[in-house]
């Protein structure tokens, strides 16, 4: 009975994958160059996003706030970390589309560059799937609210199946600043204020 | 035979000529060596089926020994293919033991479900032989589908070979394995249309291959397995994007 499931279950993923990157395929953005960009990332406060992972920022606040207190900011701070890594994924995933062109045209230099936007590019939307699964269980089960465990800290986050995410994104974001220079464009102040 | 049937059953034999004609024009057997192997191995043993097709005894010989070769193509080529796509997450611990596990687990069930329903129809070498290429069909869905997978989640790229090679395989082993288990099902009864349906599937699996391998690609300068942008990089594009901000 549990092998005719799982056989079938294995069937039906490979079928499904089929429609599933037909349909992928068929609604993408199309071809996105350099002048596709700003206009669809999201924002990140970089320094803000470094404070919520900041372990000494995170021990004052559990000396300074009472156990409850903490426990609804930490709560809190998950919640604005989510929007952080959500906008972080987003991001990546712009740039991903953009690399993906650029790496099949332009000179030597943009494709080696737009090559490692790809490779770092995947690595933050790795870390934002695995951080986000992690955060969002820490949200359903309010493990904010067990008084009896220690409180989740979100130093945990910082780094995820072996990848550093804010270092992952800093590097994204200076390799995105130097391909989009090398490219010629002039807006490259509006792409590193909306990364 | 009629000339329908004639077609569907040797139909693909051209197709696969043709990708392999593009395959050496490309040079690809330096990126893939492992999926020219196989296309290579599928053209000389579609060959020699088709020379002794009218000598039953001599093809039933030609035909399971070249099957039995299949399997092993299969995995180095999805081996090949898993390199390939992941070459920058080498370097996570927890990755390099993924694909052996992967490997391990398809065979493990194919195992587990020939022994909690067999089939009845094979026997000995024949039976190892079926086992396998049904293992290999199980691994070449599960990468697909976590290509496919990586492809909507992580954005991974699904214009590049690799993915094409995938593809093709995904697609005609789902369909393989669906009418494989129909056939156990129900039996002879639709024999033909099972069998038309798996031609097809695999027709079309050959048309992915020639459609990605007949675009021409930019040629990938070889990268040391490491994280792109090493810190002296790093420093020396943040230096130069600093610069070009404040001038």
């Amino acid at each position: 009975m549990m092998v005719t499931i799982l056989w079938n279950l294995v069937i039906s993923a490979g079928l499904l994958s089929c429609v599933m990157i037909a349909a992928w395929i068929w609604f993408h953005f199309p071809d996105r160059t350099a002048e596709d960009v700003v206009d669809f990332l999201l924002p990140v406060d970089l320094e803000k996003a470094e404070t919520l992972l900041d372990a000494n920022v995170e021990t004052h606040l559990r000396c300074d706030l009472s156990r409850k207190a903490f426990r609804k900011l930490q709560r809190k701070r998950i919640h604005l970390y989510v929007a952080f890594v959500h906008r972080m994924a987003h991001n990546a995933a712009v740039l991903i589309d953009w690399a993906n062109r650029e790496a099949e045209s332009g000179d030597e230099q943009a494709a080696m560059l737009a090559r490692d936007i790809q490779q770092i590019a995947v690595e933050v939307r790795l870390y934002c799937l695995l951080t986000m699964l992690k955060l969002r269980l820490w949200l359903l089960i309010r493990l904010d609210s067990w008084l009896v465990l220690p409180a989740p800290s979100l130093y945990e986050v910082r780094e995820v199946g072996g990848i550093l995410g804010l270092e992952s994104y800093d590097r994204l974001k200076t390799a995105a600043s130097f391909l989009f220079l090398e490219m010629g464009q002039r807006n490259y102040e509006e792409l590193l204020q909306n990364l | 035979m009629s000339l329908l049937n004639f077609i569907l059953w040797w139909g693909e034999l051209p197709l696969q000529g043709i990708l392999l004609y593009v395959l050496v024009r490309r040079q690809s057997f330096r990126t893939f060596p492992w999926f020219f192997a196989y296309t290579l191995f599928a053209v000389l043993a579609g060959s020699s089926r088709f020379l002794v097709r009218n000598h039953h005894p001599i093809y039933t010989g030609v035909y399971w020994t070249t099957e039995a070769i299949y399997p092993l193509l299969g995995i180095a080529v999805m081996y090949e293919v898993f390199r390939n796509v992941f070459r920058s997450f080498s370097r996570l611990w927890w990755f390099p033991p993924l694909f052996p596990l992967t490997v391990m687990a398809c065979l493990g069930l194919t195992i587990w479900r020939s022994l909690a329903a067999p089939s009845g129809l094979e026997r000995g070498a024949i039976a190892w032989i079926v086992g396998a290429e049904l293992g290999v069909r199980l691994l070449q869905v599960a990468m697909f589908a976590l290509l496919v997978a990586l492809v909507l989640l992580l954005g991974l790229r699904w214009r590049q070979q690799a993915f094409g090679i995938c593809a093709g395989y995904g697609l005609f082993a789902s369909v393989a394995l669906l009418t494989t288990t129909k056939f156990y099902e129900f039996g002879t009864e639709f024999k033909f249309l099972w069998g038309f349906i798996s031609i097809i599937a695999y027709s079309i699996a050959v048309l992915i291959w020639l459609w990605y391998f007949s675009v021409p690609l930019k040629a990938e300068a070889p990268r040391a397995e490491q994280p792109p942008l090493s810190v002296q990089e790093l420093g020396r594009y943040k230096e130069i994007v600093r610069r070009v901000r404040r001038p």
